[in-house]
């Protein structure tokens, strides 16, 4: 009955031909499986991670950037109390430096002026030594000529010096 | 007019009383062209996609994910390719009677065999959930007497299913093939009185089967075959469901 | 005379069995019309009350499957089965 060329009935049942359905179906969803699912699902998984990873390394660059803002924050306020503190020594030292240069200069002219003071004094005391001299001969010579032999050097030398060093002394 | 309506042709025999019919030569056909698809949808996938190739893919993949996650919840996820499998294969079978070639369809092996691999789940899912001691107490209520019937309708489930099937394309391809002759025949009654050659060419060339067969093929080809492969999806999904769900 | 008895048993039964058709006719009249009151009542609901008025009407259909198969076999094997046995 069943010979190749002629039909099955239209309501025939066959065990062979059941299980080969079953078996043609099992094998697609085998194929399907190969085929189609795994790669598309491969291919969905690959961009999910990618996904995440540019979400990460873009989580990662604005967490890096906010680190770089604090730390570029931190050295411009160190940068900024490290200017004031270099004005602060600098103008500490000017300070200073100059309150040397002063009292150096002060301390200068006070040297010059006790020099001059100094030499003004020698200067004096020279002078009075020589008016005092110059004094006494020009007061005998003037009392010479004023009493005219009266007085006697000798004698009146005594007189004479403390005349010259009263005026000494009021010079 | 003769009309014969038949199972698949035997194609070849092989020993211990296998045979090779259409059916299976036609449904292997299916398969080759499904896998010739898939792999051509899915030969150079990127990341990221730049062929309108992949977007299809990705969105078949997606498309039954939902459908079956929508259906059997996120558990079953697992059952995606299979159900994928036997939509495109039902379709495939059914559109195959388009190109002239016999559905395997139409064959009751091919339905008896897929309806069968649901009756099994749906048993293994029946025994899983409630074990074997649930599963005889659920076949005897209401009442003991009532376990024959409960006997029939666990069976009566993939046998419904098998035959809707069946029956569907069967009926379209029996109304069509009855429609031809109808058409051959009214072609004849009108013009193969017409004298000399007029009257052979038309009994040659029936000009009448020409439009309403078309519409017809729309209907039990096209339509008819899409929803009853849908439908059997979607029960084969919905009893495996409330097999798995603990009463 | 048996033999035509026996045919024409066969292509009465085929004829009964399509009565099975009123069913599914009847059936599938209401779920559909039912659906169109449910498609008016919410139209943002469409799709989904279409796929499920689809599935009960496929579920309905089965009964007249039923009827239209025992049609098959009575017209096309129950003949030759019977008249092989006279």
């Amino acid at each position: 009955m069943l010979m190749a060329g002629t039909s099955l009935e239209i309501l025939s049942i066959n065990v062979w031909h059941v299980l080969m359905a079953i078996g043609n179906l099992l094998i697609l969803v085998l194929i399907l499986k190969k085929f189609l699912f795994k790669p598309v699902q491969n291919i969905l998984k690959q961009r999910e991670e990618e996904v995440g990873k540019i979400y990460s390394d873009a989580d990662e660059a604005l967490s890096k950037a906010n680190e770089d803002k604090a730390l570029y924050e931190q050295k411009l306020m160190d940068a900024k109390s490290e200017a004031d503190s270099l004005i602060k020594l600098a103008s500490e030292q000017a300070k200073r430096e100059s309150g040397d240069i002063v009292s150096a200069a002060r301390k200068e002219a006070e040297r010059r002026l006790k020099n001059a003071d100094d030499d003004i004094e020698l200067a004096k005391k020279k002078a009075a030594e020589d008016m005092m001299d110059s004094i006494s001969d020009m007061v005998i010579d003037l009392a010479e000529k004023v009493v005219e032999k009266e007085i006697d050097k000798d004698s009146h030398s005594a007189l004479i010096d403390d005349a010259i060093n009263r005026l000494g002394d009021s010079l | 007019m003769e009309i014969e309506v038949t199972g698949a042709k035997i194609l070849f025999e092989l020993p211990f009383g296998i045979t090779i019919t259409e059916t299976q030569v036609n449904m292997w056909i299916v398969m080759a062209v499904i896998a010739g698809l898939c792999i051509w949808l899915t030969h150079d996938l990127k990341v990221k996609p730049t062929s309108k190739r992949q977007i299809v893919a990705e969105f078949l993949v997606k498309t039954a994910q939902n459908f079956v996650e929508g259906n059997m919840g996120k558990r079953f996820a697992f059952f995606t390719p299979y159900i994928a499998a036997l939509f495109s294969l039902a379709l495939g079978c059914c559109f195959v009677s388009l190109l002239g070639m016999y559905p395997p369809t139409s064959d009751l092996n091919t339905t008896l065999g897929w309806a069968a691999i649901t009756f099994v789940l749906i048993t293994f899912y029946k025994f899983k959930t409630n074990g074997l001691g649930g599963y005889l107490k659920g076949l005897t209520e209401p009442i003991f007497i009532m376990a024959p019937m409960n006997v029939i309708g666990e069976f009566s489930t993939p046998i419904s299913m098998a035959f809707r099937m069946f029956g569907n394309v069967v009926s379209g391809s029996i109304i069509s093939a009855l429609v031809y002759a109808a058409l051959a025949s009214a072609n004849s009654a009108l013009f193969g009185w017409l004298p000399g050659f007029l009257g052979e060419w038309a009994n040659n060339y029936p000009i009448l089967q020409l439009g309403l067969p078309a519409v017809l093929s729309l209907y039990f080809d096209i339509f008819s075959s899409v929803l009853q492969s849908f439908i059997f999806c979607m029960l084969t999904m919905l009893y495996i469901k409330s097999a798995a769900e603990v009463e | 005379m048996e033999r035509a008895l026996v045919l024409m048993g066969c292509a009465i039964g085929a004829g009964l069995s399509m009565i099975a058709g009123i069913g599914p006719g009847i059936g599938e009249g209401y779920a559909v019309g039912k659906a169109c009151e449910a498609i008016a009542r919410q139209p943002e609901q469409k799709s989904s009350v279409t796929t499920t008025m689809l599935m009960g009407c496929a579920v309905a259909e089965t009964t007249g499957l039923y009827g239209f198969i025992m049609g098959l076999l009575l017209i096309l094997l129950a003949p030759g089965m019977f008249l092989k046995k006279l």
